[in-house]
């Protein structure tokens, strides 16, 4: 009897511990095998392309995004019969957090994901971490040649493939707000168009009494500002050097770029300007101070007029191109493109890519268009557009027309990068550090990662 | 079979889950990552064996490691040294028998470890804001200018250590108890000899508390080192690199920038001091005696 209920506690045992340790892989023959019958069956119904079947697909957005997203889906789902098994990944597919390279190395990956981090996504394709992805790109019928310029060199890595397709862009705009330009004497129809023009009106602009900050012009480093690399790349600095793979950090623009920010520092006290606009919100809650009245210039996004139309409509703004410095980068932004990427070991590629191609179909691209005043890849841009004789709009498409757009330190260590010229800046403006000096022990300790991987 | 074997097999297949579940996911990714740090990887191509370069450069070369282990220390040292005092004033007032309901009090304290980390950081993102937070408008009332807390690269720190003791009530639960242990009859002699109260907290409550104030020493000097989610909610390192703690760093290395074989070296670094200190934790303690 005693035997029996040993061995009873062995057996019960050993099975909790073989289902603990395989539950992974019998899980992943089942998707295996789900994948197989279901692609098989939906190529007999002649779905979209040469495959069809499930996949797995990774997003970053929640709230009205999400909505949209989930809107295409179901289209697509109905359109083609491809099943898709969505899962929300945030903050940007999964890239950040180690999500996705956790998925991968455990050699469970999803089979597409969209990403709102390119650069993180451009350094994941350097390590190897991405499949190529031109054969399935080239089986849909995509052309290179149907793409903008700027997006290009986005997409590919130095071995000649294509790893990163772009679904959409933003870019970043100068929002000003009328009211308070006219109170301050300025002309709401001359927005500034240099740095000294930006400086003199942030001058205007600003109401501190005493000690008391009641409004700051401008802050170079809120919003948009606050990325590591859209100062720099309007200053006319490049990051990175892809022909020589130097990174190129200590250069007289950057030097400007730091300079004129701690010229702010030190003006109003980083630590002062921080409590100011620090409220709990992003841009989409009516805490922003852009919204409160606290700042009167910001640069952000196109997406932030439909923030402004939700949270602040009585705000009246207008909008207008970054202004730049002598020497630097007239009428220009970084981009902030949102990519598809295929993971290393995805097991149905074709249906990601399908997928991905999907959202460039006119009525998809409009609805998106319209929905998100974002900006199309696509050379050929579709009627379905209503955003005509829409100011902000005029101004989204003049600047991501502009030859001095782009996507700045396209390179594997971007990510660590844009970390390092973030502290290099809270150096700068904190400390009162020197520039030259930061930006060559920058240079030098980036310069080894590059060389090392 | 003798009544020891089969005892001594018995007993080994009862643990059995426990054995496994410990060589394969304890004892084989602690072995691992010492592998990996002494390798080159980045998690998607072969590990490339670089000997102890990692560490050199570590130790030698990266000054943000410094900086990462100053914060580190700065929250044990100063923060954990202010927990461990309020705590104990803490569990000897809510330790009075004489109040009427004291147990109210002890769940008040309580309550704030149950709050999950995630919404305890975005909570003191508000209580701490600098413009509008409690904390600033409270000092404003008795007319002092709040720092900028989160904001300021000197006040985030504290900022923290404001958190931590806030959320200290297992600390607390585990004086309360060591409290209660000491024997009555020793405050009654002191009395008798004419001790006043601060000589018997000195004198009695404190080396009696000894055991207490070492084991929630240790743990709490482990949960710094560890701590991770505050800082990558509230700050993600910043202002200047202020609330760069250790563990943030080396998920950064990890996951952000590819390298899990520098990760995997700053984790056995973290397991080195960490022994140490608890070592020297307990030295101490025995001296104490």
């Amino acid at each position: 009897m005693k035997k029996i209920f040993v061995f009873l506690i062995f057996l019960l045992a050993m099975s909790i511990t073989m289902i603990g340790c395989s539950s992974g892989t019998t899980s992943d023959e089942n998707e295996n095998t789900g994948d197989s019958s279901d692609s098989s069956s939906s190529d007999n119904q002649g779905g979209d392309g040469a495959s069809a079947g499930s996949f797995t697909y990774w997003y970053p957005w929640g709230g009205d995004s999400e909505t949209w997203d989930e809107w295409r889906m179901e289209k697509y789902e109905e359109e083609t019969g491809v099943s898709i098994d969505a899962v929300y990944a945030p903050p940007d597919g999964g890239l950040s957090n180690g999500k996705l390279l956790s998925a991968i190395s455990g050699g469970n990956p999803p089979d597409l994901v969209i990403s709102n981090d390119y650069a993180l996504a451009y350094g994941l394709a350097a390590q190897g971490a991405l499949e190529p992805i031109d054969e399935y790109l080239a089986n849909a019928g995509f052309s290179e040649d149907d793409v903008l310029e700027g997006f290009v060199p986005l997409m590919k890595q130095e071995d000649g493939n294509t790893y990163l397709f772009p679904q959409d862009s933003n870019v970043n705009l100068l929002y000003y707000n009328v009211e308070m330009f006219e109170e301050a004497g300025l002309d709401p129809d001359q927005p500034p168009q240099t740095i000294e023009e930006l400086d003199a009106a942030a001058e205007a602009l600003t109401k501190v009494e005493g000690d008391e900050i009641e409004r700051l012009g401008f802050i170079p480093w809120l919003d948009a500002g606050d990325g590591s690399y859209l100062w720099g790349w309007v200053f006319g600095a490049n990051f990175f050097d892809p022909e020589n793979n130097q990174v190129t950090l200590n250069q007289q623009a950057l030097i400007d770029t730091y300079e004129w920010m701690d010229g702010y520092a030190q003006k109003y006290n980083p630590e002062k300007i921080k409590s100011f606009t620090s409220g709990f919100g992003g841009a989409f809650s009516p805490d922003h101070p852009f919204f409160t009245g606290k700042v009167a210039m910001t640069v952000n996004g196109n997406w932030f007029a439909n923030a402004l139309k939700l949270y602040s409509p009585d705000t009246e703004y207008r909008v207008a191109a970054i202004p730049s410095p002598e020497g630097g980068r007239e009428n220009a932004t970084t981009f902030g493109t949102n990519v598809f990427l295929v993971p290393k070991g995805a097991e149905n590629p074709q249906a990601a890519i399908d997928f991905a191609l999907y959202g460039s179909k006119q009525d998809i691209l409009a609805d998106n268009i319209n929905t998100w005043r974002s900006i199309s890849i696509w050379k050929e841009t579709t009627d379905a557009i209503e955003w005509e004789n829409d100011h902000v709009y005029d101004m989204v498409l003049d600047v991501a027309a502009s030859s001095n757009s782009g996507h700045p330190a396209l390179t594997s260590i971007a990510g660590q990068m844009a970390d390092e010229l973030m502290s290099l800046r809270d150096s700068v403006i904190y400390n009162d550090n020197n520039v030259a000096d930061l930006l060559q022990a920058a240079e030098e300790k980036m310069q080894k990662e590059v060389d090392e991987n | 079979m003798n009544t020891e074997r089969r005892n001594l097999r018995n007993g080994l297949l009862f643990i059995s889950p426990w054995i496994i579940g410990f060589l394969f996911f304890t004892i084989y990714p602690l072995f691992s990552s010492l592998y990996y740090s002494l390798t080159k990887y980045n998690l998607i191509t072969e590990p490339e064996f670089v000997g102890l370069q990692n560490y050199r450069e570590l130790l030698f070369v990266d000054d943000v490691f410094f900086t990462v282990l100053g914060n580190t220390m700065y929250m044990i040292f100063v923060g954990l040294t202010l927990t461990t005092i309020v705590t104990i004033f803490i569990a000897i007032l809510l330790n009075t028998k004489d109040i009427k309901g004291m147990s109210f009090f002890r769940v008040v304290f309580f309550i704030p470890t149950l709050v999950p980390f995630v919404v305890l950081a975005i909570l003191w993102i508000w209580i701490l804001q600098p413009d509008s937070g409690v904390v600033n408008s409270v000092l404003g009332l008795i007319g002092i200018e709040g720092p900028g807390w989160f904001a300021s690269p000197k006040w985030a720190k504290p900022g923290f250590i404001l958190m931590m003791i806030w959320m200290s009530g297992n600390m607390i639960l585990i004086y309360l108890a060591a409290l209660g242990d000491i024997p009555k009859t020793l405050y009654e002699a002191a009395s008798i000899d004419g001790a006043n109260v601060l000589q018997k907290v000195f004198h009695i409550t404190l080396p009696m508390l000894r055991p207490a104030i070492l084991f929630n020493g240790i743990t709490g000097m482990i949960a710094i080192f560890q701590s991770f989610a505050e800082a990558f909610i509230i700050t993600n390192g910043g202002p200047d690199n202020a609330t760069l703690f250790y563990s943030l760093y080396l998920y950064k290395n990890a996951f952000q920038y590819f390298n899990m074989g520098y990760a995997s070296a700053m984790a056995w670094i973290l397991l080195i001091i960490a022994l140490t200190m608890t070592l020297i934790f307990f030295r101490l303690s025995k001296r104490w005696e």
